[in-house]
């Protein structure tokens, strides 16, 4: 079996793989890293979303063994060892931009790939547009949406703190 | 109601599970491993209606990796004469549903499983089963299997003497229509359809089960009800009830679609033939093929005003898909249809129509949106033709104290009247409209529920607080106790921990379902909580020698009261808490209850649509949803319910569908195909709570989850025609029927 | 899945030796294409050949009256290049419609066009512009690449390693998507350069097409006007429970018309 040797959430692990094994099995099954979900079959829900190399992936749809080499981060390891969160997470919490919690990771590791990659801000509609790669079922998207908006302003130094949710 | 300060009801406090799930701590059904586990998987049904002759599993389990293979006859049987209702099941289908019986009865029924040392043997093994089918001729569309000549999924069905489809009928009556209709001015009549959705959680059915040597049997799973689950495994199994833990994973959405059990009695009769734990995780299209979606359906409705715009007679008949075994939600379409309004003369009929799809389940106010479709729709050309505004029109017929319903009930004091008058005076209602858009409003109704429900509640060592209640969190219900919890002790809420019990750590508790959780746990909590200030306030009075009731409980802390006011300092939880033992020992409460007085809720919408004419498109662009909460104890999660259910009302209307193919199996059994809304094909969807606070509830609660989805699909249909000058009568409103009709329109 | 094995070859040439001697080889770039097909288990290679090595297939760069982007360009380097954005807008902005966020992160423009998805953006960017693309051992015109549904030009073993995008005057994409798979229900590409004008229709047909009569139309009048009236037959496009042949025919008007006025 192929061996492949790639950094997750900062730390070396080298495994034997099946060519056949997809990165979220790694990470799911291997790994134990099971904050990165599956929601479908068809490269869809992007519930599985991770970072490879700083882009956002669907880890569904990617092969570990294409993955030697990289960097990958997932929902795990965003916060800081302290435990403080990642300001995507911490909006995510304080804007009540999740329900049942499933989409949660993978629309965190999107919205922060969105974010990083947008320095000049987003408006609602980019935010939006952005998105179309993850399904949430619970929240309409509303409170996702102006999670992601106030927390950009922390990502780009704009603000020091999240703005709080409105009363 | 004993609502005192409101220091943290009505406040948007994070919610306890909050940092689990932006982090993926969150253990979901699919997470849970054990060492020895192995992974189950189901043989299904090709074919859309077919006798099984016989099941032959040698060669599957010859294959080496292969440690168990289940069929039917592993499950315990419920023969079709006697009735088992469980809830809203009856054990008579759920078996047969489980794994098909006597036949197969839909594509995608489940007609063996298999459990292996991996997926890919166990998927293998299944390949190796052989199934002898008859196959049969089959039936999917309402309208072609009430037909005289349409081949029949049962023979034990008879509907006015003679076998048919139609396995049930529901009727409600009041006063006399025909003689309303004779008073009426106007009368509108027409037929509506919809199509089956689904209920879309991201999260599939997964399970993992153990059952040991001695027959006790751990089930960690997904499900809307971990008691549902034990009870419905137990009957499946033949396990007894206490032989059976059930351990509800967090889940990952369910929208009535997981008040159902699927995977978990197959996978205890793997583990039991194979002494192993297993796992079963179903695939997206698995999902979709073969779980839940909802009816679809067929309906007309008359509705008779005087000239006035006082509505004196209705009438709906409604044909609900039921799916390949009997129970489609005729109650919520023909009880929901006509309940916003005071009508003195009303008929309503729900039959329950089974053919060869997958079995529905319940789906977020179940038969409700199919009920309010065609009514509000048929209200909104009433208004037309009587030249009255279409919310003037529901606000002078809308339901108050005292009205009699035709479902059943009498009203109590409720909130209707208030959510019309709320978006009569929004800005939205009087907001210009652009180019190609359209405004349309629609009202709804949903019956809410109370019932059992089970509470603990323990002060910690230290002064905090445990809270235990026995109902899966799907949409904040924990964020809401810790809210209740703090308030009624008079201590910030991040002291309270809100967990939810397993089926041998807390007193049974019924389905997250219904729009019930809140109203029913925050009964069952309040109370709990009371008893547990009680007992604070008898251990003030045994420390400071005085009569307990000559203690009062206030901000956190015990104060003596009346005579003794100031004689003693106070004493506080903390300072309570460490005296416990030796005041008399641990703290805590717990309280179990059939709750009642959940009353109706109701809601108001305003729909801004822009139509794209070329191309048939149509988007949503402005939304805005007044509901009656009763008592919005976390608003940002009343919010979210509303919210969320409008987005799927918008899917409903404009984009999802079941679609069959030649074959009768469903053509669109994934994302790729299934039609569901993404972030850009949706608007802020904004929201007005209304509060006029449940007369039967301690805080004043009204169910809130399911009333946002019934007034979508008519809101949205009656902005198409405001837009287009255009009627639709079916859904989904999808771009290539918009831009037929248009054109249909200019030819 | 079923089981396969795995190389990553370094060189093209290597790549090649691998595809010729194992005819059930196939290569693989984002996989965003093949990787699903394996999850069905519609495929079942032998191996995959991972491209994802190969230097000399990475690459955007303009020369002269052309710009050249090898095959490994993912989708999101493509919709970012400012040598794309400079020569070619609408070929950026297409890049930047494909899928989602993340299809973009891993899907590449040789695995979308050797592909030939009928519901895919970049064929229609590829014969409107009226592109050459350049194998490990020829240079095929866009009008002999697409041969039908899923099928090109390429022959076994032969890997696609660029292409050439000629340089037009003017150029406009616009598609509907498929409110589900979010891949293309029907699209135009349109563009007036030194190819002449050309029309590529994507989404509607088996395979993309060129649609004569909207360019003879443009070539006389390049204006949304010209091409307003053109009826597409209906005949031989595709139908599915998304949209009907009918309803893909009508799009192929609106969606040349969207295209011009893109195109400015």
């Amino acid at each position: 079996m192929p061996q492949v040797t790639l950094t997750v959430n900062g730390k070396k692990h080298t495994v034997e793989v099946e060519p056949r094994t997809l990165l979220v099995e790694l990470l799911r099954e291997t790994l134990r890293l099971t904050g990165t979900h599956v929601g479908c079959d068809t490269s869809q829900c992007g519930a599985c979303v991770v970072h490879v190399n700083g882009d956002s992936v669907k880890s569904c749809t990617t092969l570990a063994v294409m993955c030697d080499g990289a960097e990958v981060t997932t929902i795990e390891g965003l916060a800081r060892p302290d435990g403080t969160l990642h300001p995507m997470q911490e909006a995510f919490r304080e804007y009540h931009a999740l329900q049942c919690g499933f989409c949660t990771p993978g629309m965190v590791m999107s919205a922060i790939d969105l974010v990083q990659k947008n320095p000049q801000g987003l408006s609602e509609e980019e935010i939006r547009h952005g998105l179309e790669g993850n399904l949430c079922r619970c929240t309409g998207y509303h409170n996702i949406v102006k999670a992601i908006a106030a927390a950009q302003e922390v990502m780009h130094g704009r603000r020091k703190e999240l703005a709080r949710a409105a009363e | 109601m004993n609502v005192v300060s409101n220091k943290w009801i009505g406040q948007r406090t994070i919610r306890p599970d909050g940092a689990d799930k932006v982090t993926g701590r969150a253990a979901y059904a699919a997470d849970a491993t054990m060492p020895g586990m192995i992974w189950g998987k189901i043989l299904r049904s090709p074919h859309p209606h077919a006798r099984i002759r016989s099941i032959d599993t040698s060669k599957a389990e010859a294959l080496p990796g292969v440690k168990a293979v289940v069929t039917a006859k592993d499950i315990v049987d419920f023969p079709v004469d006697t009735p088992v209702p469980l809830g809203i099941q009856d054990m008579r289908w759920m078996c047969r549903n489980v794994m098909a019986r006597e036949k197969a009865l839909f594509h995608g029924h489940p007609v063996a499983a298999v459990a292996a040392t991996t997926e890919e043997i166990a998927a293998e093994a299944c390949r190796l089963i052989e199934v002898d089918y008859e196959v049969l001729p089959w039936v999917i569309e309402i309208e072609d299997a009430i037909r005289p000549d349409a081949p029949i999924l049962h023979d034990f069905l008879r509907f006015e003497g003679r076998p048919s489809n139609i396995a049930g009928k529901l009727e409600h009556r009041l006063g006399d229509v025909e003689a309303g209709f004779a008073e009426a001015d106007v009368v509108i009549e027409r037929s509506f359809a919809t199509r089956p959705v689904h209920q879309g959680y991201i999260e599939p059915h997964a399970c993992l089960v153990s059952v040991a040597p001695d027959g006790k049997t751990t089930i960690w799973s997904s499900s809307q009800g971990q008691f549902m689950v034990r009870a419905m495994t137990s009957l499946l199994t033949g396990i007894p009830q206490s032989d059976i833990r059930a351990i509800p994973a967090e889940i990952g959405g369910g929208f009535g679609g997981k008040t159902i059990i699927y995977l978990e009695p197959v996978a205890v009769m793997l583990s039991k033939k194979s002494g192993r734990p297993v796992k079963m995780v179903m695939t997206r299209e698995e999902v979709m093929r073969a779980t839940g979606p909802t009816s679809a359906s067929r309906s007309t409705v008359k509705i008779g005003a005087r000239r006035d715009g006082r509505i004196v007679a209705a009438q709906g008949t409604f044909y609900l898909q039921a799916g390949a075994l009997p129970g489609s939600p005729i109650r919520g379409a023909a009880g929901c249809a006509f309940a916003p309004y005071d009508i003195p003369n009303v008929h309503s009929v729900g039959y329950d129509v089974v053919s060869n799809r997958s079995k529905v389940a319940a789906y977020r106010a179940p038969g409700a949106p199919i009920g309010a479709y065609a009514v509000e729709c048929v209200l909104d050309e009433l208004a037309e033709a009587l030249g009255m505004d279409p919310l003037e029109l529901r606000l002078k017929n809308a339901a108050r104290q005292g009205t009699k319903a035709a479902h059943g009930p009498v009203y109590p004091r409720i909130g209707f009247a208030e959510t019309i008058e709320a978006a009569l005076a929004h800005p939205h209602y009087k907001a210009p409209l652009g180019k190609r858009q359209g405004r349309g409003v629609a009202c709804g109704f949903w019956f809410n529920a109370g019932g059992e429900s089970s509470a603990q509640v323990n002060v910690t060592e230290d002064g905090n607080v445990v809270v235990t209640t026995g109902h899966p969190d799907i949409g904040g219900s924990r964020a809401s106790i810790a809210n209740i919890t703090a308030e009624l002790l008079g201590i910030d809420y991040r002291r309270v921990s809100v967990l939810i019990g397993d089926t041998a750590t807390i007193g049974y508790s019924n389905l997250t379902g219904g729009s019930r959780v809140l109203f029913a746990s925050a009964t069952v909590v309040t109370q709990s909580v009371e008893k547990v200030i009680t007992q604070l306030r008898e251990r003030a009075a045994k420390i400071w020698g005085i009569d307990p009731d000559a203690v009062k409980w206030e901000d956190g802390q015990a104060l003596p009261a009346g005579d003794n006011a100031g004689r003693f300092p106070p004493l506080t939880l903390k300072q309570l808490a460490a005296k416990a033992s030796e005041t008399g020992g641990p703290i805590g409460a717990g309280v179990q209850l059939n709750t009642t007085g959940a009353e109706g809720g109701f809601a108001t919408h305003i729909c801004d649509v822009e139509v794209d004419p070329e191309l048939g498109i149509v988007r949503v662009v402005r939304y805005t949803a007044f509901q009656d909460a009763g008592r919005a104890i976390h608003p940002g999660y009343v919010e979210g319910q509303m919210q969320g259910g409008v987005a799927q009302g918008i899917g409903w209307a404009l984009s999802e569908e079941y679609v069959y193919d030649r074959q009768g199996r469903v053509d669109n059994a994934s994302f790729l195909d299934y039609r569901m809304p993404v972030c850009s094909d949706l608007p802020m969807i904004d929201t007005v709570i209304i509060e006029v606070p449940n007369p039967k509830h301690p805080q004043g609660v009204r169910g809130v989850g399911e009333v946002p989805i019934v007034p979508p699909l008519a809101a949205i249909s009656n902005a198409v025609y405001n837009a287009l000058g255009r009627r639709f009568y079916s859904l989904p409103m999808s771009p290539p029927k918009v831009l037929a009709t248009l054109e249909g329109a200019a030819a | 899945m079923y089981e396969f094995a795995y190389h990553k070859p370094s060189s093209v040439a290597d790549a090649v030796k691998l595809l010729s001697a194992d005819p059930e080889a196939r290569p693989i770039a984002g996989g965003h294409t093949l990787l699903p097909a394996l999850k069905h288990r519609l495929a079942r290679p032998t191996a995959l050949v991972d491209l994802s090595g190969i230097a000399e297939l990475r690459g955007i760069r303009r020369e002269g009256d052309k710009v050249v982007i090898g095959a490994l360009a993912r989708h999101a380097e493509v919709a970012n290049s400012d040598a794309v954005k400079g020569a070619i807008p609408a070929l950026a902005r297409l890049a930047g419609t494909i899928g989602d966020v993340q299809v973009r992160n891993r899907g590449t423009l040789g695995g979308s066009v050797a592909n030939n998805d009928p519901a895919a953006d970049y064929p229609a960017a590829v014969l409107g512009l009226g592109a050459t693309v350049v194998t490990d051992r020829r240079r095929i015109a866009a009008d002999d690449f697409f041969t039908g549904m899923f099928s090109t030009a390429l022959e076994p073993g032969e890997l696609l390693v660029a292409i050439e995008f000629p340089i037009p005057e003017k150029a406009g994409y616009a598609k509907m998507k498929n409110p589900a798979s979010r891949y293309v229900m029907t699209g135009a590409f349109v563009s007036r350069g030194p190819q002449g004008v050309r029309v590529a229709i994507n989404g509607a047909g088996p395979c993309v097409f060129r649609q004569r009569e909207m360019e003879a139309a443009l070539a006389a009048n390049w204006s949304p006007d010209a091409v307003a009236n053109i009826r597409q037959s209906p005949d031989g496009l595709n139908s599915d429970i998304h949209g009907s042949a009918e309803y893909r025919a009508h799009l192929v008007t609106v969606m040349a018309k969207r295209a011009v006025a893109d195109a400015g």
